[in-house]
């Protein structure tokens, strides 16, 4: 059943290598955290309402990283950044556009979206998702690392 | 550079090496034209590009110092990450040849980028400009969507530009050395 995301929760979303982690430099890869790729343009996130502690959101992961591995065997997931429904949905670009961040349980309960939501017209709409997804990167935490038992 | 995005030097995508390329031919700068941000007109005639070849050769009068060897290798390992997004569809092939010639026409004097997929088939650079936020170029087929100050309470987002292999001086100018 999907549900209202009050703002006052947090969502969380996995970071995982090589794809949004340098191992390298051990930091996250900023560009590639949300994209929100075409068709649906939505990112996922985890509603902390049913991962309440760090621990559970990192037990999802590692799951994410067994079921990944399985077409992927680089996938590895690293941790996870956190951020305050209130504060995403609050997020604008100088054109009004901004996101939306719903509840998606068909994978799982604690499944979200973060979703675009653009003020209207197609003027110069490239820069300005590119500038929205850089203020969606501000509102996120730094990462908290995990390493997925063996 | 700070901390954005699959800069030259991470070697993020390091362990993967392009297929398919093909050598592109010898060529030379006159003196004046390594001042053009202008690609080589030769290069266009290749629809993929051999950074191998492209950076084996420096320009006329040019010092190989550690500098201009350093800047070679990074836009080699650019070219390279660039050609892996290509080969594994995360941008499309003909966002892949404008962002080649888009590297190829880039000063030596300015700062490499970082660079992604953006999601839409197009490859995001960005470079962080200190104390203006940053500045990010979007090059989706022949086309480029520059956004200054990205991020930032004054962003500013340019009009949409054709990239026929010269970068115009209005993305150069909020491109930092």
């Amino acid at each position: 059943m999907v549900e209202d995301i009050p703002p006052g929760d947090d969502v969380s979303r996995y970071i995982d290598s090589p794809h949004k982690w340098s191992s390298a430099e051990r930091k996250v890869i900023d560009s590639t955290l949300f994209e929100f790729p075409r068709p649906e343009e939505v990112e996922s996130v985890v509603w902390r309402k049913y991962a309440p502690h760090l621990d559970d959101v990192h037990a999802l992961g590692c799951e994410r990283q067994k079921l990944k591995r399985e077409t992927k065997p680089s996938w590895t997931y690293e941790g996870a950044i956190t951020a305050r429904v209130a504060e995403i949905r609050q997020l604008k670009n100088i054109a009004g556009d901004g996101f939306t961040v719903v509840h998606a349980p068909d994978e799982g309960r604690y499944h979200a979206h973060i979703g675009l939501a653009m003020a209207g017209g197609d003027d110069r709409i490239r820069q300005r998702k590119s500038d929205l997804k850089e203020r969606l990167r501000g509102v996120f935490s730094q990462p908290d690392a995990h390493v997925c038992p063996l | 550079m700070d901390d954005y995005g699959s800069d030259a030097s991470t070697g993020s995508w390091e362990d993967m090496t392009p297929s398919g390329l093909m050598p592109l031919p010898a060529f030379s700068h006159s003196p004046a034209r390594q001042f053009r941000s202008r690609a080589d007109p030769r290069r266009c005639a290749n629809r993929v590009t051999n950074p191998e070849n492209f950076l084996a050769t420096a320009l006329p009068g040019e010092r190989l110092t550690a500098a201009v060897m350093q800047n070679h290798e990074q836009r080699r390992v650019l070219l390279r990450v660039l050609a892996r997004f290509g080969a594994e569809g995360m941008i499309s092939m003909s966002t892949l040849q404008a962002a080649e010639l888009f590297v190829q026409a880039f000063p030596r004097g300015k700062q490499l980028p970082i660079v992604a997929p953006d999601g839409d088939g197009g490859v995001l650079m960005a470079w962080a400009v200190p104390g203006q936020g940053r500045t990010l170029v979007t090059v989706a087929d022949s086309m480029l969507f520059v956004v200054s100050r990205a991020g930032a309470p004054d962003a500013e987002y340019l009009p949409d530009l054709t990239f026929d292999g010269v970068i115009a001086e209005e993305v150069l100018a909020i491109i930092p050395a």
